[in-house]
C-alpha cells in the first residue's frame, strides 16, 4: 500500500483543438495508512489526479506507482491494481442497476473466483461495514432504499473488493447532516479495520478539518499546499487566495486573536476553540 | 394574465393595497400513492409576500413533500393550499399557480432543456405564448438579475453548477414569478457555487420582493432566512425566527439537527460554564459576548 507520483503532467486532447494542461509536475507519495483529504475548487485538476491512481487516465509525462505498479509500464498488471485501489465516484448510487442489493455489491465479485458461500460472506461483511443491516435489506430492490442508504449500498460494492486504498469523490455530496455523518463513520472504520489509505475528494472544510490527518490543496493542475489540517488552514491566507474557505474554528480564532483573546490559531474544531477560550478564561481569572 | 402575458402582480395584493400571504398552507395532509404514512401530516404554515423562510428537516422529513404542494405538482388530500391568491385544488389555475411560483430542483443538470442559455430561459415565456420582443425584454433582464448577462449565448453543459442554477432561476424570473422554490439548490455545488446562488436568492428577495422559500440541509444558509421551519416525520415541529429556532436546544437534539457553527460554539462554552446570552447567534455577536465574558 503506497502511493508515489512524480512530476505527473496531463493533458487532455493534446495536439487536439481543445489541448488543456490539467496536471502540470504534480508529486506527492503516502506511504503510512491514513485519511488525506484533496482539496481545491472546481477545475483544479482533482478529479484528473485521482484517476490516475488506478489508471482510468494514463500520465502525459511524469510516473504514477501505486501499490508497487507503475500504471505506465506495467500493463499486464492494471486489472490487479483496480482490484487493489477502489475508486467511489460522485453520486455513487446512480449506478445501482441489480435486482437486489446484495447482487449489486457482489458484482465486483463475480470474476473472482470465491465460492458463492465465501462470496456471500464479503457482501455480509461489506453491509456491516456501511451499517446496512444483512438480513433486513441483502434482498430488496436498491431502488427501495432511501437515499442514503442506496448511497450506501454503492459504497459497500467498492468496498467488497476489500481495497487497500479507497479514492472517494465528493462521498458525502448532497446527503442530510445525518447522512455525512454516517459516510464519514465508514471512511473511519474502513481506515482503521484494514489499515487503509482514504483519499477523499471534499469541499467542506470542517469535515476535512475533523477526519483528515493530511490534506493537500490544488491549484490550477499544481499541489498548492500539502500538510496536517493544523498546518494547511493556519495559513488563512493562503487558502483563501486558493479560492477556499477556512474552516470555521480557525477563522474564529483568528478574529478572537485581532481582539486580544490569545487562543491559538491553529484549532480545527468547535470544541477545540471552546477549550482554548476557557483555557484563557481560567488564567485570567489566577 | 393579462393580454402582454403578463402574471399580474397585483393578485397578491387585496383590493384595499394591502399585501397577502403568498402562500398559505391550512391542515394539510398528504400521503403519496401507495404509501401508508403521510409525507405531510396536518400541517399549517404561512409565507408571507416577500418573505425569505427556509425550510429544514432530515432527509424523509416532508420538506420536499411540502415544496410539491407549494406548486400545485401535488395536492392535498386533506386541507388547502394556496398561492398568491389561487387554491391549488383548482385545477384550471395550474398554469398560472406554476407561473406564480417557480420551482428549482437539487440537481442543475435536470433542469436545462435548451442548448443556448437565452433559449432556456426564454422557454418558459415561449410556451406561455408570450411576444417575442416581450420575450426578449424579459430574458435580457432575468439574465442580468442573476448576473449571467455575459453568457447569454454560451451552450449550458460549458457552466458550472452555480452558473447552471442562477440560469433556472433567470427562467422563472422570465416568467415573472413572485416566488421562488428552491429545493436543496446548492446540495450538489461547491463552496463558491453555492456562495453565487445565495447572494443571488437573497438579492433578488432584498431587492426586488421576491417571496423564497428555501429548502436546504445547510444550517448556515437557512441561519440567513427570515424565518425558519423545521420539519420531521412528516410535521412541522418548530417555526420562528432562526434565533428563536437554533436557540431551542431540546427540538434540535430531538430532531437531529446541528445549528449554525457560532451557535455550537456558544452552547460548547455555556455548557463548559462559560454562560453567554442565549441571543447570540452570529459570528461577530458571538465574538463579541465572547470578548466581554473574558
Amino acid at each position: 500500500m503506497s502511493i508515489v507520483v512524480k512530476n505527473l503532467t496531463h493533458i487532455y486532447d493534446q495536439g487536439g483543438p481543445f489541448e488543456a494542461k490539467a496536471l502540470d509536475g504534480v508529486s506527492f507519495e503516502a506511504h503510512e495508512p491514513a485519511i488525506i483529504g484533496l482539496m481545491g475548487h472546481t477545475g483544479c485538476g482533482k478529479s484528473t489526479l485521482v484517476q490516475h491512481l488506478n489508471a482510468l487516465l494514463l500520465p502525459t509525462a511524469g510516473s504514477v506507482v501505486v501499490c508497487g505498479i507503475d500504471t505506465r509500464t506495467d500493463k499486464s498488471r492494471l486489472r490487479e491494481l483496480r482490484h487493489r485501489v477502489g475508486m467511489v465516484f460522485q453520486y455513487p448510487e446512480y449506478q445501482l442497476f441489480e435486482e437486489t442489493v446484495a447482487r449489486d455489491i457482489a458484482f465486483g465479485l463475480r470474476d473472482s473466483g470465491l465460492s458463492e458461500e465465501e462470496k456471500k460472506k464479503r457482501v455480509r461483511a461489506a453491509m456491516e461495514e456501511v451499517a446496512l443491516d444483512y438480513d433486513t435489506y441483502a434482498e430488496k430492490s436498491p431502488f427501495d432504499l432511501s437515499g442514503g442508504q442506496k448511497r450506501r449500498a454503492a459504497i459497500a460494492g467498492v468496498l467488497v473488493m476489500e481495497p487497500e486504498i479507497l479514492v472517494m469523490d465528493e462521498p458525502a455530496a448532497g446527503l442530510d447532516p445525518r447522512g455525512k455523518e454516517e459516510i464519514d463513520d465508514i471512511i473511519r472504520r474502513y481506515h482503521e479495520k484494514h489499515g487503509a489509505t482514504v483519499l477523499i475528494v471534499t469541499h467542506n472544510m470542517d469535515e476535512a478539518a475533523a477526519l483528515c490527518s493530511r490534506i493537500l490543496v490544488m491549484e490550477n493542475g499544481t499541489i498548492a499546499a500539502d500538510g496536517s489540517p493544523r498546518q494547511v488552514f493556519s495559513d488563512a491566507e493562503r487558502v483563501k487566495a486558493v479560492g477556499l474557505d477556512v474552516p470555521y474554528a480557525a477563522r474564529t480564532a483568528a478574529a478572537l486573536i485581532s481582539r486580544g483573546v490569545p487562543v491559538r490559531p491553529d484549532v480545527l474544531t468547535v470544541e477545540e476553540l471552546a477549550a482554548e477560550i476557557l483555557r484563557i478564561k481560567e488564567e485570567r481569572r489566577a | 394574465m393579462d393580454k402582454s402575458g403578463n402574471v399580474g402582480y397585483n393578485k397578491t395584493k387585496t383590493k384595499t393595497g394591502e399585501f397577502m400571504d403568498a402562500i398559505r398552507i391550512e391542515n394539510c395532509t398528504f400521503t403519496y400513492e401507495g404509501d401508508t404514512l403521510p409525507a405531510v401530516d396536518h400541517v399549517s404554515l404561512t409565507v408571507r409576500e416577500g418573505e425569505f423562510v427556509a425550510i429544514l428537516g432530515h432527509n424523509g422529513s416532508g420538506k420536499s413533500s411540502l415544496a410539491k404542494l407549494m406548486n400545485a405538482l401535488e395536492t392535498p388530500d386533506e386541507g388547502t393550499v394556496t398561492v398568491a391568491g389561487m387554491r391549488t385544488d383548482e385545477t384550471d389555475k395550474l398554469w398560472q399557480i406554476r407561473a406564480e411560483a417557480g420551482m428549482v430542483f437539487q440537481n442543475p443538470d435536470n433542469q436545462i432543456v435548451a442548448a443556448i442559455v437565452e433559449d432556456d430561459v426564454a422557454f418558459g415565456p415561449e410556451n406561455i405564448g408570450v411576444k417575442p420582443a416581450e420575450i426578449r425584454r424579459r430574458v435580457d433582464e432575468a439574465l442580468a438579475a442573476v448576473g449571467m448577462s455575459a453568457y447569454a449565448k454560451h451552450a449550458p453543459h460549458t457552466l458550472s453548477g452555480g452558473q447552471k442554477q442562477r440560469v433556472a432561476i433567470a427562467g422563472i424570473l422570465a416568467l415573472q414569478s413572485r416566488i421562488i422554490i428552491l429545493d436543496e439548490p446548492t446540495a450538489m455545488l461547491d463552496p463558491l457555487g453555492r456562495r453565487e446562488v445565495l447572494d443571488t436568492i437573497r438579492r433578488l428577495n432584498r431587492d426586488d420582493g421576491i417571496t423564497i422559500v428555501l429548502i436546504t440541509h445547510f444550517m448556515e444558509e437557512a441561519a440567513l432566512a427570515d424565518r425558519v421551519f423545521v420539519m420531521e416525520d412528516a410535521r412541522l415541529v418548530a417555526e420562528g425566527t432562526p434565533r428563536e429556532v437554533f436557540a431551542d436546544r431540546d427540538m434540535l437534539r430531538r430532531t437531529g439537527l446541528t445549528p449554525p457553527n457560532p451557535v455550537r460554539l456558544r452552547n460548547c462554552l455555556t455548557d463548559e460554564g462559560l454562560a453567554l446570552p442565549a441571543d447570540a447567534f452570529t459570528d461577530e455577536e458571538v465574538i463579541e459576548e465572547i470578548c466581554r465574558s473574558l
